[in-house]
């Protein structure tokens, strides 16, 4: 029988702040200076209620950027860690994901936003209690993922 | 077997310099019927080297294995054979041949003749714009030229004209222009399986040639055509339309997804394979059977280094080694750990019934790639297992077998 890897996307070592790579060749790695990675989640959340969150890529360029992302629609992992570092909840844990490669230019100042609303379960569905935690996430592309800096999450 | 720049930068660059390195272009010109100078270059001849051997025969022409793989001479006098049998000995002993196998062909030039019209054309031709290749063409007893597809040839012609050499002993053909190294993510013709392609907003792989109904053909990925699921007529680019803009194909054939039936989830579209077929345009030239070959497995190198050639279709077997060729992760391979499995795709309402997968890298770009075995690693020849759609993270890729891919595409002429 098939049994995907757990934590098949997952965020390997310490995760990297602002922005981050986006490489493949000389070009895009200098895109790493004109791109804002980062995740916009609320601070505080009642028990038991919804958790927007919404990872956004900005060109800070002058110029048009080019990214190049798995998926259609574009794949992107969420991860939900506990203070110790115990990882709650995994967007992609055992997903399948389509390997197609999307092409998507950016104008200056334009943002890609991808949005994802968790329900305060874990992947077995067990809801999570109160207490902090830390949101991080990442897209896929045709190399490293595009990562944003950790964020903090107080449910409570 | 691909036939772009691999085999132009080995054969051809190795001919062309090699020919050069073991030409004396400054012999004065030998009168046909003397022994061919045996030039500077004989002292690293190996003992057993035809050409080298066959210098001595008066009226050489050049030798070479025909398509028969018998061993060919040019003579201007064929009543030369027994001269050319006996020169020749050593080559035939040393391969334990009957010199009769020796078949004589009439030259019309003396390879001396051609070796230093291939140092004179050299000088002139390949500074020419669109001049790829200059050789002295042990096969067809004339100085081989080649130049890029819509190169005049006039140029060339005045060139040949000017220098003196006789136009009826050279043959100036079209050909591809010689790169270093070629990559997946390269433009390649004839198109094989394994490299890249473009259509509108994405880029996927090219599983594999095939004709259907006579139509020339490659397949890859449901999800690369416009809309997964249903025929709209997609344009597709190799490797990109910003770098050939001269469309390669379009698609002619994907089937709907089906709803309630056939084990389709509630509230899910199925089907048993995540593949489409592209009909070639534009005189795009393709090779059936062929997949591009990177230099190994799971080494992360996308550079081609020769071909692998289709020579049948299989069905696959968990514990087997799959090998699958992408524009992003290269050649990986990897045991196959399930068949038959039901698998939602993540994003969508998309369920792909009966698919297998494989304990193999992957990444954003590898969709459409070819699945195959390599039954013997020292051979080339793979047996096709299917279409490569997706990934469960970097290292679990899943394809649709190729019985299903038949199945909804109607049957296929894969090599």
């Amino acid at each position: 029988m098939w049994r995907p890897a757990l934590g098949a996307f997952a965020l390997g070592g310490a995760l990297l702040g602002g922005v981050v790579e986006c490489q493949t060749t000389p070009a895009r790695e200098r895109q790493a200076d004109s791109m804002r990675v980062e995740l916009v989640v609320p601070p505080k959340v009642p028990v038991g209620q919804p958790v927007s969150i919404t990872l956004r890529i900005r060109n800070t360029n002058d110029r048009p950027i080019t990214l190049y992302l798995q998926g259609r629609p574009v794949a992107f992992d969420l991860v939900v860690e506990q203070s110790d570092g115990e990882v709650v909840w995994r967007r992609l844990e055992g997903a399948t994901v389509s390997a197609i490669l999307g092409v998507r230019t950016l104008e200056p100042g334009e943002v890609l936003e991808l949005k994802e609303s968790w329900k305060q379960k874990t992947r077995a569905g067990r809801r999570v209690g109160a207490g902090d935690y830390n949101v991080s996430g990442s897209v896929l592309t045709d190399r490293e993922p595009i990562r944003a800096k950790p964020v903090p999450l107080r449910i409570g | 077997m691909r036939q772009h720049t691999i085999l132009l930068v080995g054969v051809v660059a190795g001919t062309v310099l090699l020919a050069s390195a073991c030409s004396d272009t400054s012999q004065p010109t030998s009168p046909s019927d003397q022994p061919a100078s045996t030039g500077p270059i004989s002292s690293l001849q190996q003992p057993d080297d035809p050409v080298a051997l066959a210098r001595q025969v008066p009226g050489f022409g050049g030798f070479f294995y025909d398509a028969q793989g018998a061993p060919t001479i040019y003579l201007k006098a064929v009543a030369g054979r027994a001269t050319a049998e006996r020169a020749l000995q050593p080559f035939f002993s040393v391969r334990g041949m009957s010199p009769s196998a020796l078949r004589v062909r009439k030259a019309d030039f003396d390879w001396a003749s051609l070796e230093r019209w291939q140092g004179q054309a050299s000088t002139e031709v390949l500074a020419t714009r669109g001049a790829v290749f200059v050789d002295a063409d042990e096969a067809s007893n004339r100085v081989r030229i080649g130049v890029e597809r819509g190169t005049s040839a006039a140029e060339v012609n005045a060139a040949i004209a000017r220098l003196g050499i006789p136009s009826s002993a050279v043959i100036v053909q079209e050909t591809e222009p010689v790169t270093q190294l070629a990559t997946l993510q390269d433009q390649i013709r004839p198109v094989p399986g394994g490299v890249q392609i473009n259509f509108p907003g994405f880029l996927c792989s090219i599983g594999f040639n095939a004709t259907s109904n006579g139509q020339q053909s490659f397949i890859t990925a449901s999800h690369c055509t416009n809309t997964q699921g249903g025929t709209e007529g997609t344009p597709y680019w190799q490797p990109l339309q910003s770098v050939a803009p001269t469309q390669i194909a379009t698609e002619v054939d994907d089937p709907t997804y089906f709803r309630r039936r056939n084990g389709c989830p509630k509230g899910r579209r199925c089907r048993f394979s995540d593949a489409s077929r592209a009909a070639y345009v534009n005189n795009t030239a393709s090779t059936l059977g062929a997949i591009a070959q990177t230099t190994g497995p799971n080494n992360n190198s996308l550079t081609i280094s020769g071909s692998f050639s289709v020579t049948a279709e299989g069905n696959p077997v968990v514990g087997q080694t799959a090998n699958k060729v992408g524009r992003t992760t290269g050649w990986t391979r990897g045991g196959i750990t399930a068949t038959c499995v039901n698998v939602n795709v993540s994003g969508s309402n998309v369920t792909q019934l009966c698919q297998t997968v494989v304990s193999a890298g992957v990444a954003g770009g590898d969709s459409g790639s070819p699945v195959f075995l390599q039954p013997n690693t020292s051979s080339n020849n793979v047996t096709l297992l299917g279409i490569l759609w997706g990934g469960s993270g970097s290292s679990t890729f899943i394809f649709s077998p190729i019985s299903n891919v038949e199945s909804e595409l109607g049957a296929l002429t894969t090599f």
